[in-house]
């Protein structure tokens, strides 16, 4: 009896143990990953130029490989034969006209015009005299030679001499400023950011006439070196806000930025929750608008969406269009977008709550008419919605993904095709096919918070699934305690409201004409809080009245 | 612990919802037609109660019940009122989740065992408490709002209804009668007040604290009284028989086509109170019960004091006519000492040892 | 080594919580399709004396309901969009979870609009069956009771008109019985605070079937009162215009045709009723109450087959005197029923008990005699407002 019971225990133990130990490797390995090697890095150059010019060429050559588009032409400064030249450059990336005007022109046939000697030339003295584009620097770094030359610059060696001249000498292909895609407006500026980091800032630049505007360059990403810039107005931002987004931005260590979205999430402070803390944007004039309330814009080369950071959750319901309509419209039509999100979320869970627990809740010829629809059709109301739900959002990718002139017929037929069918067919009831589109068209009113809504739809459909209406209010009470205890880089999600401050209420849901908003939203401004001058209400000329 | 702060404003407001959110149907049952001069006889001892709470709480600005209780009456006594203290914060919150699970059994989740409905509830709790004060604070400011809004729009809808001549006649409740039924209303609304004493110490306004509390005991009560008066002007003798007389109340709203079938918002308006009632005083048990044994961290108290909540507010009770019979001739007699006689003895002994103090000094 | 298990129980846990909320199943769910929307109940009995009472649920046939698609246009008795169901049993609730032995779904009482009482359930009390109608948490108290002379079962299959089902047609004639003062709508609210209080007798309408065009339709009127006492019972009717007086009383007249006849030529003139005000002011003498009751009546002129001049000075008065004598008629009927039948419809015993507890408590035990044999002092106060579209009438001589 013994030896059994030790034998048992032996191998429980052995069992226990092993499986803890798995369990154990498993819990590892889903926080850190197979992998245990470190970013491929990024090799530093260690060398520095040196007097020769074939030297130099031939390291380059080496450093850049051999494509095709990396130009070296070597020529001759003035007409002596003595002092060799090359400009080296990346064919696609520079403006072929300004490199033989204003660089190699010159240094071939004006030289002779300066005293220049020709056998004792200085970079200096080619820089004040000679070129006239702008110079990004004059070194002997490989290392900042070659990254500037990757970004479009030309760089100008010379025989004899240990250092190189970066000239700016960029162009490229772009698109344009056109109309933006995703924020459209009836009333306002239609012009968008494009993707070239320098029109995005001219933009803006134009918008703000300000010696205070500010301009912070990060080269983020290991293999891309893709450039950041921070524009934020000093004097009504908080310094502390710059100091810590500074040191998150310096702390991103990865291989790529490709798109302003690869910053948002490495910077942000809630990376699970469905609730964005960082809006984004096409348009200047809502990034100017913002930086103008105390916050930073975070602009990425590549992409023409535009980081502000921190964000509020009024910020969801608010476009830039309700600045320029009149404050009656605007305040309706911000109701509209939140009564809008709540529809959006809440209408399939209502349904599945009232139809399948509480239905007494339902006026009698309205049950009558669910009733009669949900008669004969085979699965419960949860399965119903559920599937028209996943249906729908296939419908909708689908357009999205489809060419422009197709995709807006194939969803609209698509969608009511398929209901219309769906509800012949006897697989869902009518009903369901009408909450869905309520859904869907209530989705669109604010389009940029699709992935909230989304999420949030499909919990409430569980929870009502499981617990009707008191589910519903759980979810509802779950979304609070999470949005109360969300902060956005150090700033309460839901200021004005929790947090009260009146002052800043007067411009979240409602938008109260202009000459009654004077301070800028709590703690954004707090240094600069005023913006607007008091009784400014326009008025009739008293005494000729 | 958490160094948060809150602020006045979201002082009071948690006020009122520990307040308002209390379900009188037992005393209706006993005092009938008079429960708003009850109501009334409540709100003027409820604020006996509440001056000599807030009294020891302005004496020892900064300092929660325990860290109080352990100064007053040394470190051995302390402890053992202390420990006291944590058992009845254990009761109080599973006298309301049997409250709120047995009213949402009975109306809407026949069928669904009454525990996972608590503990369904509980979790949610349990999460806000997770989350800190702050983040309760903040839920009550965009709640409460709304919550008054929804109960004045009632009384428009409701006024149809409404037959003054139910108030009359006055005063037909006995004396007994009515001395059980306001200490009871004391014990209920206001006594559950001393759970605030845990977290006095995180306003960041102490001059404010006393104002704060009183106007938000005041206006919770007002809003009890407004139900009230409601009950009795529309349901009139029939409220005698009700479990759950608001909700009898809001079902015969019935104006037009368009607003009948309200007692949506009664149920929904019911939870949210109840929500923000369970995380204050759940948190004050898990703090109080962190700070008597001197832990860095409540966070890992969180699970283990709900699941005992959830089991006691099941053992105690087995149906709601021992829950209302309860309330009304055991809880006052419970709660009293708690929420009263404790902080007077308190502020007795600190009022003689500054007297005794004076006098070594002469 | 500890963090392993450590992290061990936190998946087990996570694990187990998400097993706990989706394996459960939700116990309450009840989809559309199983659950019987009932519109409509009777409970009778088969005699007076009888234990079993016989219920009968009106349950709605969605399919066949002509406001969906695929529905037959015309209901015809193969088709119709409700069944009833009767059962018998030994209380309501016994008789419900029998009726579900022939049919399935689960009756649903959320949507319950009339409760029509047999006249034997009625007569040999109601009290008992009254627990059902209140406890149930899914009933709502804004159903209306009637009382029937046949049984309730014919009364619930009888031919609708425009709404298709008997008893949401009988909720519409009770509420639409405000236009003529002719039947009172007693919902469970009014019905169950009359059953609870110490002197008011219950009230309920009456409905009876009424032939039209080779179909009988339910015709709703009058009143039934019942006793106070250990079970209510049914002791009496008002007929319609005893109803109406018995209104007045009340302060429910909402609209209605007063029409009485205009000496010298004995034609008829209808007054229509516009407001009704009552103040009821009680004496409390020593011999019993005397109650003074002033009435408050507002009329317009409705019609008059009266061919002469109603606009005149003296005819405005005679025509005053003559409403006020017309009411007057109908509340004493009303009151002389009442008093005939010991049965305190008016709610005068409340208001004795709110104005003077005490005196309330020394008549109480005698109460159906001393309101038998109290006296009433009614003043009327009439007005009558002339509006229409015309002036005077076109034929005058």
């Amino acid at each position: 009896m013994y030896k059994t019971q030790k034998l048992v225990q032996n191998t429980s133990i052995k069992g226990a143990s092993y499986l803890i130990n798995y369990f154990g490797r498993l819990m590892r390995f889903i926080q850190y990953g197979r992998n245990k090697q470190v970013l491929a890095k990024y090799v530093k150059i260690k060398q520095v130029l040196s007097t020769s010019l074939s030297e130099n060429l031939t390291t380059f050559r080496e450093i850049m490989g051999s494509s095709y588009d990396i130009k070296m032409r070597e020529f001759v400064i003035g007409n002596s034969e003595q002092t060799k030249g090359a400009v080296v450059y990346i064919e696609v990336l520079t403006d072929r006209e300004a490199i033989n005007q204003n660089i190699i022109k010159p240094l071939i046939y004006d030289v002779h015009l300066y005293d220049l000697q020709p056998d004792r030339i200085e970079m200096r003295q080619i820089q004040n005299m000679i070129i006239s584009e702008s110079i990004s620097g004059i070194t002997s770094d490989f290392d900042e030679l070659v990254e500037a030359c990757l970004y479009g610059n030309v760089l100008l060696l010379v025989d004899g001499c240990q250092e190189a001249m970066m000239i700016e000498a960029q162009g490229w292909e772009s698109r344009g400023i056109e109309q933006p895609e995703t924020e459209i407006v009836i009333r306002g500026p239609r012009e968008a950011f494009t993707e070239v980091l320098n029109q995005n800032i001219s933009l803006i630049r134009r918008k703000v006439n300000n010696p205070n505007l500010r301009l912070q360059i990060h080269k983020i990403g290991r293999q891309t070196k893709t450039r950041v810039c921070t524009v934020y107005i000093e004097g009504i931002v908080n310094p502390k806000l710059i100091n810590e987004v500074n040191s998150r931005l310096k702390g991103i260590d990865t291989d790529a930025i490709l798109e302003s979205g690869y910053i948002e999430q490495f910077i942000e402070d809630e990376s699970i929750s469905p609730f964005p803390t960082i809006s984004h944007s096409e348009k200047p004039d809502i990034i100017v608008a913002k930086i103008l309330e105390g916050r930073i814009a975070i602009v990425v080369d590549g992409t023409p969406f535009v980081l502000a950071l921190p964000m509020f959750f009024v910020e969801v319901f608010q476009t830039a269009e309700d600045y320029y309509i009149r404050p009656f419209y605007a305040t309706f039509l911000r109701i509209i977008r939140v009564m809008a999100f709540f529809l959006s979320t809440l209408s399939p869970a209502l349904y599945v709550a009232l139809s399948t627990y509480n239905q007494e809740l339902i006026p009698t010829s309205l049950i009558i008419t669910m009733a009669g629809a949900k008669q004969g059709t085979p699965f419960p109301a949860v399965i119903d919605v559920l599937i028209m739900v996943i249906t729908f959002e296939i419908i909708r990718e689908a357009g999205v993904r489809l060419p422009r002139a197709v995709g807006q017929a194939i969803s609209i037929v698509g969608a009511l095709v398929i209901g219309e069918e769906a509800v012949s067919a006897g697989l869902v009831g009518a009903p369901v096919v009408i909450v869905i589109a309520i859904t869907a068209i209530s989705s669109f009113v604010i389009p940029a918070q699709i992935n909230i809504i989304i999420l949030l739809r499909f919990i409430y459909i569980t929870l009502a699934g499981l617990f009707g209406f008191f589910g519903i209010m759980l979810g509802l009470v779950g979304m609070i305690i999470h949005l109360a205890g969300l902060r956005s880089f150090g700033i309460p999600y839901l200021a004005p409201f929790a947090p009260l401050e009146p002052q800043g209420l007067k411009d979240s849901i409602v938008r109260l004409p202009f000459w009654g908003i004077f301070f800028r939203p709590p703690f954004l401004g707090k240094i600069n809080r005023q913006r607007r001058a008091p009784q400014q209400k326009p008025q009739p000329d008293q005494q000729n009245n | 612990m958490e160094q948060v702060k809150i602020s006045p404003f979201q002082l009071g407001l948690l006020v009122i919802s520990i307040v308002a959110g209390s379900n009188l149907a037992p005393i209706e049952v006993l005092a009938k037609r008079d429960t708003w001069i009850c109501i009334i006889m409540a709100m003027i001892l409820g604020s006996i109660f509440i001056w000599a709470q807030t009294t020891l709480a302005t004496k020892y600005t900064g300092k929660n019940l325990v860290q109080i209780n352990e100064l007053i009456y040394g470190k051995k006594i302390g402890i053992v009122i202390n420990l006291f203290y944590s058992w009845y914060f254990m009761q109080l919150i599973a006298l309301q989740i049997f409250d709120f699970s047995e009213f949402y059994k009975n109306l809407m989740l026949r069928e669904t065992p009454q525990p996972v409905i608590a503990i369904v509830f509980l979790l949610l709790c349990g999460w806000a408490v997770w989350k800190g004060m702050e983040v309760i604070a903040r839920c009550s400011e965009i709640v409460i709002p709304i919550i008054i809004l929804a109960v004045i729009g009632t009384l428009f809808l409701i006024i149809p209804n409404f037959k003054f001549t139910n108030f009359l006649p006055y005063l037909q409740i006995t004396t007994t009668d009515l001395i059980r039924s306001s200490s009871s209303l004391t014990a209920i609304l206001f006594g559950e007040i001393i759970c605030f004493l845990m977290i006095i110490p995180m306003i960041n306004n102490h001059t404010k604290l006393r104002s704060a509390i009183f106007i938000g005991m005041y206006l919770g009560g007002a809003l009890i009284l407004l139900g009230s008066v409601y009950v009795i002007a529309v349901l009139g003798n029939t409220m005698e028989i009700s479990s759950y007389p608001l909700l009898q109340l809001v079902r015969l709203i019935d104006l037009g086509e368009f607003f009948s079938r309200m007692e949506v918002l009664v149920t929904a308006s019911f939870f949210w109170i109840i929500f923000l009632k369970i995380a204050v005083i759940y948190y004050a048990m898990v703090l109080n019960t962190a700070e008597i044994f001197k832990l860095k961290n409540m966070k890992p108290l969180i699970f283990p004091l709900g699941v005992l909540g959830v089991n006691l507010a099941f053992i105690l009770f087995d149906n709601s006519g021992d829950h209302y019979s309860f309330i009304v001739n055991g809880y006052p007699q419970m709660a009293i000492p708690y929420q009263f006689v404790i902080p007077l003895i308190s502020l007795l002994v600190i009022w003689i040892r500054k007297s005794l103090a004076t006098k070594k000094e002469i | 080594m500890v963090i392993l298990v450590v992290r061990f129980y936190q998946l087990l846990f996570i694990l187990l919580l998400l097993c706990t909320i989706c394996l459960n199943g939700c116990w309450n769910s009840k989809e559309l399709s199983d659950i019987a929307l009932v519109t409509g109940m009777g409970f009778d009995k088969e005699k007076v004396d009888s234990q079993e009472v016989i219920m009968t649920s009106q349950v709605i046939i969605p399919k066949e309901h002509p406001s969906m698609a695929g529905a037959a246009e015309s209901t015809s008795e193969e088709n119709k969009p409700y069944t009833n169901l009767t059962q018998k049993g030994v209380s309501i609730f016994d008789a419900v979870r029998k009726t579900n032995a022939f049919y399935s779904n689960k009756q649903f009482w959320g949507h319950l609009k009339t409760v029509i009482i047999g006249k034997n359930a009625a007569k040999a009390g109601i009290n008992s069956y009254m627990d059902f109608l209140i406890r149930d948490h899914e009933l709502r108290r804004q159903a209306y009771i009637l009382i029937s002379e046949k049984k309730p079962e014919t009364i619930l299959g009888l031919m609708a008109d425009m709404e298709l089902i008997p008893s949401i047609t009988m909720q519409g004639l009770v509420e639409s019985a405000r236009f003529s003062g002719f039947a009172s709508s007693v919902n469970l609210q009014n019905f169950l605070s009359r059953l609870m209080s110490e002197s008011t007798a219950p009230i309920a309408a009456l409905v009876k079937t009424k032939k039209h065009e080779a179909n009988a339709l339910p015709h709703v009127y009058g009143t039934a009162i019942f006793s106070k006492g250990k079970q209510a019972r049914l002791i009496g009717k008002l007929n319609e215009h005893e109803t109406r007086g018995f209104l007045f009383v009340i302060g429910q007249v909402k609209s209605g045709i007063v029409s009485f006849k205009y000496p010298p030529t004995e034609e008829i003139v209808s007054i229509e009723l516009l407001s009704n005000k009552v103040a009821i002011k009680p004496l409390f003498k020593k011999k019993g109450p005397v109650f003074q009751v002033t009435l408050k009546i507002i009329g317009a002129l409705g019609e008059q087959l009266y061919l002469g001049d109603l606009t005149s000075f003296q005819a405005k008065a005679k025509l005053n005197r003559l409403f006020a004598q017309e009411v007057r008629r109908e509340v004493m009927k009303s009151m002389a029923k009442a008093k005939k039948l010991k049965a305190d419809i008016y709610g005068f015993g409340e208001i004795i008990y709110q104005k003077n507890p005490h005196y309330w408590q020394k008549i109480k035990k005698n109460w159906p005699e001393i309101f038998a044999k109290s006296e009433f002092d009614l003043k009327i106060k009439t007005r009558i407002k002339y509006s229409g579209l015309i002036i005077k009438s076109p034929i005058s001589n």
